[in-house]
């Protein structure tokens, strides 16, 4: 019988499964007498060894034989689930991997596993008897430690009972619903347009039904696009485990919202971002365990992290309570690097001092100090949170420990943009970036050296003209007032000088494909109802 | 035509001749209206829409330092898979298989892959990849 066509099934379960597996083990260790997890655990293993008999992967079916028995050991009494006991399922789950990988690129199995079937079926601790028995003592102890809190309900569990209503589509089915839906708002545009123009009540009335419907349509593609945060979430208290393990740090770590959704688009291009800065608050903001006792803290440092909806976006708050940063020693330093003026370290709020760790050069390989630490991978941090429509700021307290908080919009592929005129140019500002519009009077422009300003509150946002930075001739503005609009770049409030608004709009984005894509400062491009072409900005690296 | 013979798109740009693969091209074109490309080098004369999606427009003849596209001229839209562009050229000359290639040497130009011998002259076959890598490379300069 040809199985191939079952292969792309057993390749999306099994990862399903091999996701719940990672979480499972890691959530066992903070309590090794839960039944439900042992049980949990067991079936996992158990059904990825079907499938992959079923399908004649051999040596998949063989692993996960061994990690199933493993886990009928420690089900029955006969085997106390410990460190060393994760460690071999963890192993396991990152070879079944590997070993999953092949199947999808039909590459020859090459994975040597009969070291660590061995090393599974013939494992024993008695010293963990100790350790784990006594579940209480447990997070006070050595230095090896690990205690782990994973709080997020598994995505994956069915109720029982529950009727299973719902089919799998393949995601480039998602990614065209989408798009169609795209070119629709598009052409709406363009018939609001001919509408206009032909002053016909009639046409008006039916492309108002057509909106209606779109936004009904929109909506509906949006929801089917939505994924858990949990799809990424589920792999980072196994990620925190091996960072703690290594680093020899005591790390709690907390996940709270994980079944918030969020456009799979968003979802994808969250998971880098959100590895450094854990990574970073493992390696460089919590104290090993001597250095929080000296201070008076408790041994185990905490990790949380955080999601929940706030309107139409999402904010995502990371926070560690570990050694936090002074914001005179961030200043310190970046002006040590000629990052900045010392005048514009004077002048510098905390806020704004916590965000030179977001600057290019804040941190570079090879001299991360405590100091430098919590920059390092930043700058693509903010940036890749930027291209998806997000921000990102920071809070900290030193000795207290620090917040990361990331505001994401819901979805990407149809946002809504600020359209203005630069010279020949109309270009798109994702409104998402634009902190607020002005128009300023010349009165309010002052001068700093060679730099104009204007005042919002009492801080001095520096004006930059949008015609200069794309090389465009600059216009003569006329009237009296100048049109400006306020964004963050590199982490600091900047006015952009653009000719004229042109107005909000909402846009399907188009991607600029080879060799557009590789020019810097544009996130995207957009088709107008008028079939005017525009690109929108990515404000995250344009100058 | 027997099965496997490839053919080729000879076009001109300033009187020199030039072939690419005609299966590397979606559509032959007029000229598009185009709507300009912030901080684009020169070469590149706009971004067009194209059947829904943006493709970027080059001048051939200046990218190849050899003057600028004549008007009205043709525009050669590069299949999608490949890139996201399209080529000005000044115009279409034939469509040949390469049956009718009696020889080739590899190209001594950077964007040539190949010069191929016909029986109406030299061809020089465009090196899609190499100028593709060289649009990107030049993509940030100052032009």
């Amino acid at each position: 019988m040809d199985m191939s066509q079952y292969r792309d099934l057993f390749i999306s379960e099994s990862r399903e499964h091999l996701r719940s597996l990672s979480d499972l083990i890691v959530a066992l260790e903070k309590d090794a007498c839960d039944k439900d997890t042992i049980n949990s655990l067991f079936r996992t293993a158990h059904s990825i060894k079907g499938m992959a008999a079923s399908m004649g992967y051999g040596a998949i079916a063989d692993l996960a034989h061994k990690m199933e028995d493993l886990m009928d050991r420690v089900r029955k009494g006969t085997l106390v689930y410990d460190t060393g006991a994760a460690d071999l399922l963890l192993e396991g789950t990152d070879f079944l991997e590997v070993m999953i990988n092949d199947v999808e690129c039909e590459a020859a199995g090459e994975c040597d596993i009969s070291g660590l079937v061995e090393r599974i079926a013939g494992y024993s601790s008695k010293e963990a008897l100790a350790t784990v028995s006594r579940p209480g003592k447990a997070e006070a102890t050595g230095p090896e430690k690990i205690s782990l809190l994973y709080q997020a309900e598994s995505p994956h569990a069915m109720r029982e009972g529950e009727t299973q209503q719902t089919v799998r589509v393949r995601t480039s089915v998602l990614d065209s619903l989408i798009n169609t839906t795209g070119e629709l708002i598009t052409n709406k545009h363009r018939l609001m347009n001919i509408g206009r123009e032909a002053g016909s009540e009639r046409l008006d009335g039916a492309i108002g039904e057509l909106t209606r419907l779109l936004r009904e349509l929109h909506n509906e593609v949006m929801s089917v696009r939505m994924m858990p945060f949990a799809t990424i979430t589920d792999r980072f208290p196994r990620l925190i485990r091996d960072l703690a393990k290594k680093s020899g740090k005591e790390v709690v770590f907390e996940i709270a919202g994980s079944e918030i959704e969020l456009d799979r688009g968003i979802i994808e291009g969250l998971s880098d971002p959100l590895i450094h800065i854990l990574r970073n608050a493992v390696d460089h903001g919590l104290e090993p365990a001597p250095e929080r006792l000296a201070v008076g803290k408790a041994p185990t440092g905490k990790i949380r992290l955080t999601t929940c909806r706030e309107k139409d976006r999402v904010i995502i708050v990371i926070e560690d309570d570990g050694r936090g940063m002074d914001p005179a020693t961030l200043i310190a330093h970046a002006t040590a690097k000629g990052l900045i003026k010392p005048e514009e370290g004077w002048m510098m709020s905390p806020q704004d001092a916590f965000m030179l760790t977001c600057i290019p050069g804040f941190s570079t390989a090879g001299e991360v100090t405590d100091v430098s630490g919590r920059g390092v991978g930043m700058d693509a941090v903010r940036s890749a949170v930027q291209s998806l429509g997000g921000s990102l700021a920071i809070e900290s307290e030193v000795g207290k420990g620090s917040r990361i908080i990331l505001s994401l919009p819901l979805t990407i592929a149809i946002i809504n943009v600020l359209l203005a005129a630069a010279a020949t140019l109309t270009i798109a500002v994702p409104v998402t970036n634009i902190l607020r519009t002005v128009e300023l009077r010349r009165s309010v422009i002052s001068s700093q050296g060679k730099q104009k300003v204007f005042h919002m509150g009492e801080e001095a946002v520096p004006l930059l003209s949008l015609n200069r930075i794309f090389g465009l001739p600059l216009t003569r503005l006329t009237g009296d007032v100048i049109p400006v609009f306020v964004t963050e770049m590199k982490g600091r409030k900047v006015g952009l000088v653009v000719d004229r608004f042109l107005g909000q709009q909402e846009v399907f984005i188009k991607p600029l494909g080879r060799p557009l894509a590789k020019l810097k400062g544009l996130a995207g491009g957009a088709i107008l109802g008028d079939g005017e072409s525009v690109f929108i900005l990515d404000m995250a690296n344009l100058v | 035509m027997k099965d496997g013979t490839k053919r080729l798109l000879i076009f001109n740009v300033q009187e020199r001749r030039y072939a690419l693969g005609l299966q590397d091209v979606a559509e032959v074109m007029e000229p598009p209206p185009t709507f300009p490309i912030p901080r684009a080098p020169g070469w590149f004369k706009g971004v067009m829409n194209f059947h829904g999606s943006l493709v970027s427009v080059l001048d051939l003849a200046k990218f190849l330092k050899i003057g600028s596209a004549v008007r009205p001229g043709k525009v050669l839209v590069l299949d999608r898979c490949i890139a996201s562009l399209a080529l000005m050229v000044d115009r279409v000359e034939t469509i040949v298989s390469d049956d009718n290639v009696l020889g080739e040497v590899a190209g001594s130009e950077p964007m040539v892959a190949k010069v191929l011998n016909t029986a109406d002259g030299e061809v020089k076959l465009l090196a899609v990849e190499a100028l593709l890598a060289e649009l990107e490379e030049t993509m940030n300069r100052e032009v």
